[in-house]
C-alpha cells in the first residue's frame, strides 16, 4: 500500500495555511474565472489517490481528514513524515484514477457510502472526550471554512485527475550508530538497514533541518532576495545624493569663507558621501550582508552628513576670526558625533567608512529557514527490533494492511472487547521478530539515552510486559513492551540501561512472532493514560 | 562683505543646529515611553499560582511518569520554587520551554504509585521578588495502566 510522501504533505500544509490566511495568495481571479497557482494544482491533483488510500469516498471528508489529522497536529506529523520512506505509488492506481472524469463536481454524492474514519476509533474515556471537544469543534469550523473556500471556482475540476508529481526523496534520520553504544552494550546482530534513497545526516542533526525545501519556495525566496537587494541599492544611492548635497553645502560655505571649495568637497562629500555610495553599491551587488549594511549606513546618513559640514568649515577656516569659526564648527561636529549619534566608536557601521560588508550581517533571506516553527518533537525512536517491520500499525498509522482497533481488527468480537477495555491499544504497534530474538531499548533522536526499568509485569501465559522510562530535555517517556519472555527480572531504579542494550527477548510460546509496543509521555494532555501514536514515533519499517 | 559672510555662516550654523535638534526630537518621540505612575502597594498584583495541570482529581489515576505543570501569574525561576513531596521521591523542576511563568515538576524516575502530595511552599518567589505568601497542596494519584492478561496475542 502506498504511503503519502513527506514533500507532498509539507507542500500541502503550506498551501492550506496560505489558503486559510489569504486565499488570494494561491489563486488569481481573471474575469469570472479563478486560477490556482501551478504548485497548488499539482498538489490537488494528487489528492484523489489519498482518498483511495484512506478509503474516503468524498472530497469533503478527504479535506477534513487532511486538515484535522495532518494540519491540526502538524508539528507531530511533520516529525513523523520526515522520517518516512519514499512512497511507492503503484502504477495501477494511477491508471485507475485517470479514468475518472476530469470535471468532477466538487462534492458529488457517490454510490459508496461515506466512511467517517473517526467512527472507527474506539470510544475514549469521558475525560478524553471532553478535552478533545474544543479542538474538534474548532477544527470543524476551520474545516468548514476551508471547504467553502475551496468550492470556489474550478478547483475541483482538478480533483478528478490523479496525476502523480515527481516525488522527491524525503530525508530520514540515519539509523542509530552502534558506535554510540557503550562498550558493555551489545551491538545490533545485523546493522539496521539503510533505507534506499536516504540522505545521510550527521548524528544529532535536528529533524527539521533534514527536509528539502521545495524548489518553488527557493525560487520565491531567491526572487525576493534580488528585489530586496535592488531596493537597498536604490536606497543607498539616494542617501549618497543626500550626503553629497550636505557635503557640497559645507564645501560651498567653506568657499565663502575663503578656502578652496574642492578641498572641502573632497574632505566632506568624498569623505562621507562617497563611501556611503560605494558601500551601498557593494551591498546592492552582494545583495546580502552588504545590503543590510548599506541600509544601516543610509539610515544614519542624514545625521552623519551634518558632521562634515562642521569639519569642512573647520578645515577651511584660518585667521583669528576663522579660528573662532573653526572651533565652533569643531564643537558642533563633536556635539553631533558624540551626543546625537552617540556612536563615536562605531563609525564603521554608521558612516559608511567601512567599504566591505561584515560577514554574517543582516543576511537572513538566503538562508532558507524552514517555513513555520520547527517540529516540536524531533525525537524519533529507533526500532527496538533490529531490522524490524511493523506487522500491525496503529489505528492512525496502519502497516501491513492492519491497524490496531481499526474496523478489520475489531471485526472479531474478542478484539473489539479488547479495544473497548484498553482503548490505548489503538495507538500501539506490533513489530515482527522471531521468538527469542532480542528487543533493544531505542535511541531517541539518534541519541543514546538512559532508560530505567520501572515495571516488570509477569503474565500467566509465561510472558512478561516490561515498562521503561527515559527523559529527553523536559519530556519524560514511558515505553511498554509486551509479549516478552518472562526472565524474572526486577525493577531497577538505580542503574540506568543505555539505548541499544537488550530490554528482553520476544516470548517463545506459540504465536510469539512480535512485540507489541506502546509509548506515552508525561506531559501531553494529562489525560488518563495519554498514549502517543507509536506508529509515528518508531523508525520500524512500514510494510 | 565679511559681515555678510559671518551672517550667512552664523545663520547656516543656526539652521544646522535647528535641523539636528528637530531630528533628535522626532527620534526621541518615537521611542517615547509613556510615564505611568508607579502603583501603590494596594495596586501591586500578588504573586499567585494560577493553575496546576493535570487537574487535581485523585479518583483518576495517571501514569507514574506524569509531569506536573504549575502556572504562575509572574515570571518564575526554578531555583526559587520551594515545595515538598510526600512520599518522598527525587524530583526536578524545569521551566516550560518558550514560557517564563510555567514550571514543570517531574519525578526523576517515577512517582511512587498511589497518592503523592505536593505542597508548594509560601516562600516560593517570583523573579521580581514577590513571595507566594501561602502554601498550596496538590495531590495526584498514579498507577501503571492495566494490561490484558490473555493468551491470545494482540
Amino acid at each position: 500500500m502506498a504511503v503519502p510522501d513527506t514533500l507532498f504533505f509539507l507542500n500541502l500544509f503550506k498551501a492550506i495555511r496560505d489558503f486559510n490566511k489569504d486565499p488570494e495568495k494561491i489563486r488569481t481571479t481573471i474575469g469570472d474565472k479563478v486560477y490556482f497557482k501551478k504548485d497548488v494544482v499539482k498538489l490537488l491533483k494528487r489528492l484523489p489517490h489519498f482518498k483511495t488510500y484512506w478509503n474516503i469516498s468524498n472530497e469533503e471528508d478527504l479535506i477534513r481528514k487532511v486538515y484535522t489529522d495532518f494540519w491540526v497536529e502538524r508539528d507531530k506529523n511533520l516529525a513523523f513524515l520526515i522520517s518516512r520512506p519514499e512512497p511507492i505509488l503503484p502504477p495501477e492506481v494511477h491508471t485507475e484514477t485517470k479514468t475518472e472524469p476530469q470535471t468532477q463536481p466538487a462534492l458529488s454524492a457517490k454510490t459508496i457510502p461515506p466512511i467517517n474514519p473517526l467512527s472507527l476509533i474506539p470510544q475514549p474515556p469521558e475525560v478524553l472526550k471532553q478535552a478533545a471537544a474544543n479542538t474538534t469543534v474548532s477544527a470543524q469550523i476551520k474545516t468548514k471554512k476551508l471547504i467553502s473556500r475551496i468550492k470556489i471556482g474550478s478547483l475541483f475540476s482538478y480533483l478528478g485527475k490523479a496525476v502523480f508529481g515527481e516525488g522527491t526523496a524525503s530525508a530520514a534520520p540515519t539509523p542509530p550508530s552502534t558506535s554510540l553504544a557503550p562498550s558493555v552494550s551489545p551491538t545490533f546482530p545485523t546493522p539496521l538497514p539503510q533505507r534506499s534513497q536516504e540522505k545521510a545526516y550527521p548524528i544529532g542533526t535536528p529533524a527539521y533541518k533534514k527536509f528539502e525545501v521545495p524548489s518553488f519556495l527557493k525560487n520565491i525566496a531567491s526572487s525576493l532576495q534580488i528585489k530586496a537587494g535592488r531596493a537597498i541599492s536604490r536606497y543607498g544611492r539616494l542617501k549618497f545624493i543626500t550626503s553629497l548635497v550636505f557635503g557640497g553645502a559645507g564645501g560651498g560655505l567653506a568657499a565663502l569663507s575663503g578656502v578652496s571649495p574642492m578641498g572641502v568637497l573632497a574632505s566632506s562629500a568624498l569623505g562621507f558621501g562617497f563611501p556611503n555610495f560605494i558601500t551601498s553599491r557593494v551591498g546592492g551587488t552582494l545583495l546580502r550582508g552588504g545590503g543590510g549594511l548599506a541600509f544601516k549606513a543610509g539610515s544614519k546618513a542624514a545625521l552623519t552628513a551634518a558632521g562634515p559640514v562642521g569639519w569642512g568649515i573647520a578645515i577651511a577656516s584660518s585667521g583669528t576670526l576663522r579660528k573662532i569659526v573653526k572651533w565652533v564648527a569643531v564643537g558642533i561636529g563633536v556635539f553631533i558625533l558624540f551626543f546625537l549619534i552617540q556612536n563615536p566608536f562605531g563609525l564603521s557601521k554608521g558612516t559608511g567608512l567601512l567599504l566591505l560588508p561584515e560577514l554574517g550581517e543582516a543576511a537572513p533571506i538566503g538562508d532558507y529557514p524552514p517555513q513555520g516553527p520547527p517540529p516540536t518533537n524531533s525525537s524519533l525512536f529507533s526500532c527496538p527490533v533490529a531490522g524490524g517491520a511493523i506487522t500491525c500499525g496503529s489505528i492512525y498509522t496502519p502497516s501491513n494492511s492492519c491497524g490496531h482497533c481499526d474496523s478489520s481488527y475489531i471485526s472479531q468480537p474478542y478484539y473489539a472487547n479488547l479495544c473497548s477495555q484498553y482503548p490505548y491499544n489503538a495507538l500501539a504497534i506490533d513489530v515482527g521478530g522471531a521468538a527469542g530474538s532480542p528487543v533493544y531499548l531505542p535511541y531517541i533522536g539518534q541519541d543514546s539515552v538512559d532508560w530505567y526499568y520501572i515495571r516488570p509485569e509477569p503474565k500467566s501465559s509465561g510472558e512478561m510486559i516490561k515498562g521503561f522510562t527515559a527523559t529527553v530535555g523536559t519530556t519524560k517517556y514511558y515505553l511498554q513492551l509486551h509479549h516478552l519472555k518472562n526472565d524474572g527480572s526486577q525493577v531497577n531504579l538505580s542503574v540506568p540501561i543505555k539505548s541499544g542494550q537488550v530490554a528482553g527477548q520476544i516470548c517463545t510460546n506459540s504465536d510469539c512472532d512480535h512485540t507489541h509496543i506502546q509509548l506515552a509521555n508525561g506531559s501531553a494532555l494529562w489525560q488518563i493514560n495519554t498514549w502517543l501514536d507509536a506508529g509515528k514515533y518508531f523508525e520500524c519499517r512500514i510494510i | 562683505m565679511h559681515k555678510t559672510k559671518f551672517l550667512v555662516i552664523g545663520l547656516f550654523i543656526l539652521l544646522v543646529i535647528l535641523v539636528v535638534l528637530a531630528i533628535r526630537s522626532s527620534l526621541k518621540n518615537e521611542n517615547n515611553i509613556p510615564i505611568t505612575p508607579s502603583p501603590t502597594k494596594a495596586q501591586l498584583p500578588k504573586f499567585n499560582l494560577l493553575e496546576i495541570k493535570p487537574k487535581e482529581d485523585t479518583s483518576q489515576s495517571y501514569l507514574p511518569i506524569t509531569q506536573i505543570e504549575f502556572s504562575f501569574n509572574a515570571k518564575v525561576n526554578p531555583q526559587k520554587f520551594y515545595y515538598q513531596v510526600s512520599p518522598e521521591v527525587k524530583t526536578k523542576v524545569d521551566i516550560k520551554p518558550e514560557t517564563d511563568n510555567i514550571l514543570i515538576l517531574s519525578p526523576e524516575i517515577i512517582w511512587q504509585p498511589g497518592i503523592t502530595t505536593i505542597t508548594v511552599l509560601p516562600h516560593t518567589t517570583s523573579n521580581d521578588g514577590k513571595a507566594l505568601g501561602q502554601s498550596f497542596t496538590y495531590q495526584i494519584n498514579t498507577a501503571f495502566p492495566k494490561t490484558p492478561d490473555i493468551d491470545v496475542h494482540y
